[in-house]
């Protein structure tokens, strides 16, 4: 079975939550409020640091944990010179349904993964809205331009999927197999990987 | 005479040379458009297109595919999870998409939780966006086990 990393997931953490992902075939999840790597059940638990444009502050910088940077309207990827200390720039909110090429390519030029967010995809295609920021996204993607990374952005565990169910979807919006493939199992393990973890 | 003939031939040639080095670069960039014109041919949409209508006139033979299936909360009935799915790729593709990939729960087994659901195997990825659609809408977290060419592997499958 595939393992799949997520580096999203904002549910709380116990045991009957990680007996559900842990059949969602889930092994290594970055939790927000660790300081450590820890193990429960079959899933390891990895910190993570979330910042968003309101709280841009230095700290936590040297410890080993997945650093993000939450990007929800355009403006924010301005802050370029700001980025570069992320190992990743998490889209959601707003920017899945608008995000400009223009935008896209400067995205590019950071070299730094993209994290999507597919709770904010799955739930805009629901409702009818725009995926113009995400089909933008895939396009760069596609193209070899742009790393990107999946994340399931699940609030709780009833809200996370099977990573192949995210591997379809990317592959419904246009994606070919082994890139859908690349940025479902692989970009993942790349930026656990660049955040010293060898797992 | 011979000697009168490789003086002649001499001077033809010499005069070729002076004319080609004269008009070398018109006579360059005439190539060059040409090869330029060649390489365009190969890359414009008309011979992609055309290659993808070649491609899709060869046949394919549509199979059937067994997806299983495991529901992780709470027991669910056969009939019921058919209605579902076919609604979920109603929903998200239409109509027709639902006759073309056909999906069908063929094998139940309850006290494991595991399905059998049969479909055409071009529409594999659109079957498992409608089960996350699923999962989104009713709340019934499916997992997907494996896909299998034949029937009675996806049964030993979901006994398993």
């Amino acid at each position: 079975m595939k393992t799949f990393i997520d580096i999203g997931y904002r549910g709380a953490i116990d045991d009957s939550s990680i007996s559900y992902l842990s059949e969602l075939s889930y092994r290594i999840i970055a939790v927000e409020g660790i300081n450590d790597i820890r193990k429960l059940g079959r899933v390891i638990l990895i910190p993570r640091y979330t910042q968003t444009s309101n709280s841009l502050k230095r700290g936590d910088e040297n410890k080993k944990k997945v650093k993000i940077f939450k990007v929800s309207s355009q403006d924010e990827v301005k802050i370029r010179h700001t980025l570069r200390r992320f190992h990743g720039i998490e889209i959601s909110g707003h920017c899945v349904e608008r995000l400009s090429i223009k935008v896209v390519k400067k995205l590019a030029k950071l070299k730094i993964p993209i994290l999507l967010d597919m709770a904010s995809v799955l739930s805009n295609l629901m409702l009818g809205r725009k995926l113009h920021g995400v089909l933008n996204l895939l396009r760069e993607f596609q193209k070899g331009e742009l790393a990107l990374g999946v994340i399931s952005g699940a609030t709780s565990p009833a809200e996370a999927m099977h990573p192949i169910i995210y591997e379809a979807l990317l592959i419904d919006l246009g994606v070919t197999e082994d890139k859908a493939y690349e940025a479902v199992f692989v970009e993942p393990r790349r930026i656990v990987r660049r955040v010293g973890y060898e797992l | 005479m011979s000697y009168e003939i490789i003086e002649i031939t001499f001077l033809v040639v010499l005069a070729s040379l002076i004319l080609l080095t004269a008009y070398q670069h018109y006579i360059l960039m005439k190539l060059r458009k040409r090869f330029d014109i060649l390489v365009s041919a190969l890359n414009s949409r008309t011979l992609k297109s055309y290659v993808k209508t070649v491609e899709a006139r060869q046949k394919k033979k549509v199979v059937k595919r067994y997806l299983v299936v495991k529901a992780l909360n709470g027991k669910l009935d056969g009939r019921r999870l058919n209605a579902f799915i076919r609604k979920a790729v109603a929903s998200l593709y239409g109509a027709a998409t639902v006759s073309l990939a056909d999906p069908k729960v063929l094998y139940v087994n309850e006290d494991r939780g595991k399905y059998v659901v049969r479909f055409r195997s071009p529409y594999r990825w659109k079957l498992l966006v409608a089960l996350g659609l699923l999962q989104k809408t009713k709340g019934i977290i499916i997992v997907p086990v494996k896909i299998t060419g034949t029937l009675d592997k996806a049964r030993r499958l979901a006994d398993e």
